[in-house]
């Protein structure tokens, strides 16, 4: 089996680990928590002949607050995430996402990069992400960079991360009040990938729900804004009937498939029923 | 007494502390590794089988030409092979063996072998297989085995007008057993032709026939012995005799210990499952519910090949009425042979799918009847001195009426059962509650034992032996699998002899040393395993009790037992321990090891011809009730509730009685809700591991509330009947019922996957648009 013939490293700085990087390229798979990587080792899905394990890298396990965000750096495993008051205070829609993952187990274990890392459509942290405009640290040995979430994904586990590349971190700018919910459907309530999900987040302003974004998961090759309900219920606002209208709006976006988990119809219409009832959580709870 | 109590179960500590050792645990010098060349396709001819280049010299490549014996896995009826020949039946089929120096080379070398294929056309439909015009699998009919059942005359109920009727297609979908420790075993080549399997096994003396057969060797040159066995729910009972079979051909040809361990992969794609079912269902009843006419027809998805589905299809169709009066039946089922995986036994042996059906049939009826659905099971229900649908008089341990009334009891079910609201009143109130709450009952029994067409194989036997110092050992041949049996035989045990349940201990299952006591099946181990201990105590009972009266010298008659005391009746403080009257009976050279046999009932029968027996020594009885909230917009069923109440006959240990209660009520809920099977069109199974088969988690699992009911068994050891299959019998229809019951729609297939619901409703809201525009 594949696993027993990785080579793993474990460098002891960033500088290192990016250096190892530089020089193996695509041979190498970046390991944090492993809980996809081994299981794509096992299952022989991939064959990495080189693992850079990150999980020691003490500068990539830091949660910390800038003025105008709030910084998760690549290393740091999914239950700190959880845990961190910051993090359930300023970016709530991120630890909604992050905390329905796996199991307990899984999620102590875990790192949220490597559930961005993985490009799945189905991966729980994106449309949280997505919904909060979070932007990706890529760093090389000889260049850092930044890039807005939603441009990193290419389609199912496929990125614009350069084979030089490390993410060292994601970036979520705070925002004034937020408001959000993430909701998905499961096939069991832990131990589960979601077959549709969807995050919403707006910004609580005097009594309104404004900057209303709408992000859908498992409908699409990646994760996708549903762009014209974000639209509709910027020109009409948030009410029991923009709220119907911008639920099917959502559902144009999606375009699901059959798999083993669900039947494309099932998730194009839980689209909307997700999007709906998220919508009225946020108005009911105002 | 130690009977009646709940005594630390014998085998849980080391299970906890990581002591116990499984086959894989077990380690042999020389040891190589088997691993299986598997079928791709759900039919082809294999026209040849070659290595690659990068194949290795070191390296052993076995085909049904390396057989030394027949290339047979005897189960039943002998279509089995152990290694396909010229044809592969199903996607997951051995069709050669690689053995190598370690498991990772042994998965190299399944790389390095090439095999040529004329993928066929498979059948994939056991609906459309049967009678199929061209492809036979199996005979002229592509049925491997049909059963009836017959009792007075359907026809003119069905055509009288003062009856109500109701009709039902119902379909069950396969269901993988999932138990923790995959299947494997060790094949051990030893001196003087002879050969040892080690495995993780639920029948070893199955495996011990049918690979005495493959190896070519008589049984009296190969044993088996069970190694601690993580779970088997029946899909240890036929599936490790092909793969001892596949090791032991290895072990054979190599002549080194052999070792072979499914992958999970390789388990859930190459085992058994239980049968899909497909099952028409026709009741008639009078208009104050009295059950008149039951018409059914069944049909089984057996898979490419026989195993037990002969066995399996016998027990469904005796099973197809449930627990309840009808005096006009007429049921024929059928097993039909089909391209996929064989199907065998499982945790309720073909009762569960016509169970469901049929307990749905009763709800449909009630509603037509406008009768709550606990008061037309209660008008319906055997109670002691009744005949069954196939003609046997019930005239002991009949508890299920005792089930009913507590389950009804304890649920409070008059307070919170009201009648199904009406779906198009649903439907249109979708969008202000989209939360409907039900509730639904099931009833249901459980025939123990091997019964009228099995009881050729129901003898069992066991050896005692008290030791010089008070302890004890006893032998049985049937297993532990994690039901908690060497827990319950201990207990038993004790209290013949009287002495301390820590101080007996049960050897393992080898089956040249252990005696063929018939496979540990059809909740059969406690009671008949049970009677065999007993039996062989009655000699060693005799040794104490005289030894005592010399050493009291007193008449034996003028003694009686106490818990690790013999005492004078009419003096209670004049006694003396049981470990003193031990020792000097030992000394004495009393007879205190003994053998004891006993055979199932030879009351029990089944007439082919008619259609009708006594089916069954006694039965097991159950009452479940559940509670569910319905998503209408999702389809998702939550079940919140679940109430089990079950008629044992004695509680020997009342704690394993509910761990199995919760335990069978769990794997209900995964037959009922969650686990699915996924084929693709060509028969592979796309769900090959337990991320895409959803077992429920411990955050799906509702409340259990278990309810034990004792109605004495008189044949059975302290009053015990076997009932270990039947606490997921009845979680199915409970819960689809309870479905039923809050959103008015009953549902006609299981499991009841959100996706499933959804469609329902949808299908009954279009049906609405529809008749509205006409």
């Amino acid at each position: 089996m594949g696993i027993y013939n990785s080579t793993i490293y474990t460098p002891k700085s960033l500088e290192e680990a990016l250096e190892l990087k530089g020089k193996y390229l695509d041979d190498m798979k970046i390991l944090a928590g492993g809980t996809d990587v081994f299981v794509h080792l096992r299952n022989e899905f991939a064959h990495y002949q080189y693992l850079l394990c990150i999980i020691n890298l003490k500068e990539l396990t830091k949660i910390f607050e800038k003025d105008d965000s709030v910084f998760i750096g690549s290393a740091t495993k999914i239950t700190d995430i959880v845990n961190s008051n910051l993090i359930q205070e300023k970016c709530n829609i991120i630890a909604q996402g992050v905390n329905v993952i796996g199991s307990p187990q899984i999620r102590n274990q875990s790192t949220l990069c490597g559930n961005v890392c993985n490009a799945s459509p189905a991966g729980d942290s994106i449309p949280p992400l997505y919904v909060r405009n979070a932007v990706v640290h890529l760093k090389s040995s000889s260049l850092e960079r930044t890039m807005p979430i939603n441009e990193l994904f290419v389609g199912p586990g496929q990125t614009t991360i350069q084979p030089d590349e490390l993410v060292i971190g994601v970036e979520i700018p705070k925002k004034i009040n937020p408001v959000g919910t993430y909701l998905s459907l499961r096939q069991r309530n832990s131990l589960s990938i979601n077959k549709v999900s969807v995050a919403l987040e707006g910004e609580e302003v005097n009594g309104e729900i404004i900057n209303l974004r709408i992000a859908l998961g498992a409908v699409t090759p990646t994760v996708v804004y549903a762009d014209k309900a974000e639209i509709y219920l910027k020109e009409h606002g948030l009410n029991p009937q923009s709220i119907k209208q911008a639920a099917l709006l959502a559902k144009e976006a999606a375009v699901p498939i059959n798999d083993v988990r669900s039947s494309k119809e099932y998730r194009h219409d839980m689209i909307e029923v997700l999007t709906r009832r998220g919508l009225t959580e946020l108005l009911n709870n105002k | 007494m130690a009977v009646g109590k709940s005594l630390p179960r014998k085998d849980s500590y080391d299970k906890v502390n990581g002591i116990a050792k499984y086959i894989d645990d077990y380690q042999f010098s020389g040891m190589v590794h088997a691993k299986i060349v598997r079928s791709p396709h759900a039919r082809a001819k294999i026209l040849s089988i070659s290595k690659l280049s990068s194949w290795k010299d070191d390296w052993v490549l076995l085909t049904s030409d390396d057989i030394q014996g027949e290339n047979i896995v005897h189960v039943i009826l002998d279509d089995q092979p152990a290694i396909a020949e010229k044809i592969a039946n199903y996607a997951g089929e051995a069709v050669a063996i690689v053995v190598a120096s370690s498991e990772n080379e042994a998965n190299e070398a399944l790389k390095s072998v090439k095999v040529d294929y004329e993928p066929l056309e498979p059948l994939l439909d056991a609906r459309k297989a049967l009678n199929h015009d061209t492809i036979k699998l199996f005979g002229d009919d592509n049925v491997f085995t049909n059963h009836r059942m017959i009792n007075g005359d359907v026809d003119p109920i069905f055509e009288r007008d003062d009856v109500v009727v109701v009709e039902g297609i119902y379909e069950a979908a396969a269901q993988e057993h999932a138990y923790l420790e995959n299947q494997g075993c060790i094949v051990v080549p030893n001196e003087f032709d002879t050969y040892t399997a080690y495995g993780s096994i639920q029948c070893p003396y199955y495996v011990h026939t049918a690979v005495a057969k493959i190896l070519g060797v008589d049984k009296s040159k190969f044993e088996v012995i069970q190694t601690v066995t993580g779970g088997a729910f029946g899909g240890k009972e036929d599936v490790p005799s092909l793969v001892v079979g596949l090791c032991a051909i290895a072990a054979q040809k190599v002549q080194k210990p052999v070792k072979l361990i499914y992958s999970r992969e390789e388990d859930i794609v190459g085992t058994s499952k239980r049968h899909p079912g497909y099952m028409i269902y026709r009741t008639a009843a009078s208009k104050d519910g009295t059950l008149l006419a039951v018409e059914a027809d069944i049909l089984y998805d057996s898979g490419a090949y026989s195993t037990l589905s002969p066995a399996v299809i016998w027990r469904g169709v005796v099973h197809v009425l449930g627990p309840y009066r009808c005096p006009n039946v007429l049921v024929e089922g059928f097993a039909v042979a089909t391209n996929k995986v064989p199907n065998g036994a499982f945790r309720g042996f073909g009762s569960v799918q016509v169970l469901f059906a049929c307990e749905s049939q009763m709800d449909r009826l009630a509603a037509k009847l406008n009768m709550d659905p606990a008061e037309l099971r209660r008008k319906n229900l055997l109670v002691e001195g009744d005949v069954t649908a196939f003609k046997q008089l019930l005239d002991d341990s009949v508890g299920g009426m005792e089930t009913l009334v507590q389950t009804l009891k304890e649920s409070d079910w008059s307070t919170k059962w009201k009648p199904a609201p009406d779906p198009a009143e649903v439907i249109q109130s979708i969008s202000t509650n989209p939360i409907r709450k039900g509730i639904g009952i099931a009833t249901i029994f459980y025939g123990v034992g091997l019964g009228g067409i099995g009881k050729a194989l129901s003898r069992t036997g066991a050896y005692v032996q008290v030791h010089q110092d008070g302890s004890a050992v006893f032998a049985v041949g049937t297993v532990e699998m994690g039901q908690g049996m060497i827990t319950v035989l201990s207990q038993i045990l004790a209290d013949e002899l009287g002495i301390s349940y820590d101080k007996i201990r049960m050897l393992i299952v080898r089956t040249t040393q252990t005696p063929d006591s018939g496979p540990t099946v059809a909740s059969r181990a406690t009671t008949f395993s049970g009677r065999a201990i007993i039996k062989a105590c009655k000699p060693i009972k005799k040794s104490i009790i005289a030894t005592a009266a010399k050493m009291l010298n007193k008449e034996i008659e003028e003694l009686e037992k106490e818990e690790q005391f013999i005492r004078v009746i009419s003096e209670p403080t004049v006694k003396i321990s049981i470990d003193e009257v031990i020792t000097q009976a030992f000394l004495d050279r009393k007879q205190l090891a003994s053998f004891g046999w006993d055979v199932e009932s030879p009351d029990t029968n089944w007439n082919e011809e008619e259609g009708h027996g006594n089916a069954y020594v006694t039965y097991a009885w159950a009452t479940n009730v559940a509670e569910v909230e319905v998503d209408l917009e999702t389809g998702e069923v939550t079940v919140q509730k679940i109430y089990a109440a079950h008629d044992v006959g004695k509680a020997i240990n009342p704690q394993t009685v509910e761990g199995q209660i919760e335990g069978g009520t769990v794997q209900g809920l995964g037959y009922a809700r969650y686990e699915q099977i996924v084929w693709n069109k060509d028969g592979n199974i796309l769900s090959n591991n337990l991320g895409t088969y959803i077992l429920p988690g411990t955050k799906d699992v509702p409340e259990i509330i278990s309810i034990i009911v004792e109605s004495n068994y008189a044949e059975g050891p302290y009053g015990a009947k076997g009932f270990a299959e039947q606490p997921l019998m009845g979680i199915a229809p409970a819960v689809t019922n309870a479905v039923y019951n809050a959103i008015g729609l009953s549902p006609d297939s299981i499991p009841i996957i959100p996706e499933r619901i959804w469609e329902l409703i949808k299908q009954y809201r279009e049906d609405m648009e529809m008749e509205e525009k006409a």
